[in-house]
């Protein structure tokens, strides 16, 4: 679908500009009518997040704005290709954070074990210990904290892929979740409430929603690997929920 | 409206995409373990030791029908023969990493009550998950009557008592039979019941048991005969002075050397009985001669009838000698190389003589 369109990048305004709206990319071809630029034909034919990147650090997402001399047809459907193309993002997050906290979760149950009750959790590990040379403990720690760094870089690994291709801005607010999300999780399987408190003072204000310490606690209390799973998977989920909220309200026109 | 987090303490802004390094870094696994393990190996359950069993620093390793390992007791598979050999093929290396996994290599001390003439008293001493430096051995000795299989495992731990420089409290047979005492808590208790309760009250007294014995051993004492009284009272014994006399004849050894080079006496009495247990135990050392180190640890409790134990350790240098379990141990060493223990502690044999 082609439009014709103003289009604002920057302090500039280019007018009688072309745009054309497909799944997942908006090209929009201008003439440029300042003085200094006149004539001059500025052709962006990438995906937004590509125009951006292109385009130099000057220009954010919430720059670009389009009006239309019909009413309102094209704002709409940019808002619907951005919030499209945002939810894309989020949802491939969703889906690599789930796995990672779940993942995580089962290696952290591992270390609350190791405080609560460290002859159950060995004595659970016999057979893999009898190859062990070492103290067990120290064996368990090796395995253990291996399996954790080949989790972290997996996921790291995916998530610098996702971030790539997302906005700078975008990108914290994902890793803030990852690292309150995660953190909170691995305060739990160390059952430290106090920073288990202070990380969740520090997101409160980001996502605009307060954190539900009492139930934290419970779980806390209670640990199981389905516990920490889910702990980690509901403040991941009600952080994500408010981006997602967030987003749609900033590119409503 | 941005999505840069701004903290909330100093403003500046943060850079979560710098800290998740910090997400791949995992608490510690250095977790405090038990400082005091209490371990009974190859022991009948009793009263008293069934009661506490739960306790986090009570350990039992024994010989069963078949395989089971919880937190608090393994019982290891019985095997055909009754000779340590086959239980350390088999068992040797499953029974270090139990001990290791039950905690021993981490305890500040660790006080071992095993039956020598358990196959298993074998594996568990000569394993390095016990370590003689921060160890002090309750071992049960057989009588002249015992079978040849139950002498050669004797003989064999007494040797690996030897080499690898336990402290051990030596218990015979015969002495826990005539074991026999009144307790608040558990009424009258004797043999193997009161031989628990002994073992777990020296444990109580911490680190006033433990020190007193590694400090001996800088003084070249090695060995220990064990005498109590449970539930003495002033209707048993004239006074505290007379009980602690009596206490020397009691020994828990059959033949007791004739030295003694030290004593310990762990007192458990009412709070008003323990000035006169001070004054009793000054009057009693000085009657002794020879005696290089003597210690007196006690602790209050309460009691309505106004009983008390006193459990005491005489420190001798040598180790029991033990003539039949030697002959019985040569005599089939000779005919079967195999159960020659000198195999499993090698260089260790000789080190203590």
């Amino acid at each position: 679908m082609s439009s014709r369109a103003s289009v604002r990048i920057g302090p500039r305004i280019y007018s009688g500009c072309t745009v054309d709206i497909k799944e997942d990319s908006i090209s929009i071809s201008c003439v440029e009518k300042s003085r200094l630029w006149r004539r001059k034909h500025l052709s962006i034919e990438k995906s937004l997040w590509e125009l951006r990147s292109r385009s130099g650090s000057s220009i954010e997402v919430g720059d670009i704005e389009i009006s239309l001399d019909s009413e309102g047809h094209a704002c709409r459907i940019i808002e619907r290709i951005l919030s499209t193309t945002y939810n894309r993002v989020l949802e491939d997050f969703s889906r690599e954070l789930g796995e990672y906290l779940a993942r995580r979760a089962e290696i952290l149950y591992i270390v609350w074990m190791v405080r609560r009750a460290p002859r159950k959790l060995l004595i659970s590990m016999i057979g893999e210990l009898e190859k062990c040379s070492q103290e067990p403990m120290d064996c368990l720690s090796t395995t253990t904290r291996e399996k954790a760094e080949r989790i972290h870089s997996d996921f790291m690994e995916r998530l610098g892929a996702l971030l790539s291709r997302t906005p700078r801005d975008l990108a914290e607010r994902l890793a803030m979740i990852s690292y309150i999300s995660s953190m909170i999780q691995t305060k739990a399987a160390e059952e430290d409430m106090g920073s288990i408190e202070k990380i969740a003072s520090l997101a409160e204000p980001e996502i605009q929603q307060s954190i539900d310490i009492k139930n934290i606690r419970e779980t806390v209390e209670a640990l199981d690997p389905e516990a920490l799973k889910s702990l980690g998977a509901s403040i991941a989920g009600t952080m994500i929920d408010r981006l997602r909220h967030t987003i749609k309200a900033r590119f409503r026109c | 409206m941005g999505f840069q987090a701004i903290c909330s303490v100093c403003g500046s802004r943060i850079s979560y995409i710098a800290s998740l390094k910090e997400l791949g870094e995992l608490p510690g696994f250095d977790v405090p373990r038990e400082s005091l393990l209490i371990s009974f190996i190859d022991l009948p359950d009793t009263l008293v030791s069934m009661a506490l069993s739960r306790s986090g620093s009570i350990v039992k390793l024994s010989l069963e029908d078949g395989e089971r390992i919880s937190e608090n007791r393994s019982g290891l598979r019985k095997l055909r023969s009754r000779m340590w050999p086959e239980y350390y093929r088999e068992y040797a290396s499953r029974v270090d990493l139990l001990l290791r996994i039950y905690g021993f290599t981490a305890a500040q001390d660790v006080l071992v009550t095993l039956n020598t003439f358990s196959p298993l008293s074998v594996l568990a001493l000569s394993s390095r998950a016990l370590d003689p430096g921060r160890s002090v051995v309750l071992a049960i000795m057989p009588g002249e009557s015992a079978p040849a299989p139950e002498a050669v495992n004797s003989y064999s731990s007494l040797r690996v008592i030897n080499a690898r420089g336990f402290q051990a409290v030596f218990i015979s047979e015969s002495f826990i039979g005539e074991l026999s005492g009144y307790t608040e808590e558990w009424g009258y208790i004797d043999g193997m019941d009161a031989l628990h309760y002994i073992a777990i009250s020296l444990a109580g007294f911490s680190r006033d048991f433990f020190r007193p014995v590694y400090e001996d051993r800088d003084l070249g004492v090695r060995s220990y005969g064990l005498s109590s009284i449970i539930g003495g009272s002033g209707s048993v014994f004239k006074n505290t002075l007379s009980a602690m006399k009596t206490l020397l004849y009691r020994i828990s050894m059959d033949s007791v050397p004739r030295e003694v080079l030290s004593l310990h006496l762990y007192v458990t009495a009412p709070g008003s009985m323990l000035k006169e247990f001070e004054a009793s135990y000054r009057d009693y050392v000085r009657s002794l001669e020879g005696v290089i180190n003597h210690t007196l640890h006690m602790r209050e409790r309460d009691s309505r009838l106004g009983v008390y134990d006193i459990h005491t350790i005489f420190g001798f240098r040598e180790y029991p000698e033990c003539e039949w379990l030697r002959r019985a141990y040569d005599g089939i060493v000779a005919r079967n190389p195999d159960a020659n223990v000198s195999r499993i502690i090698g260089g260790e044999d000789e080190l203590k003589g």
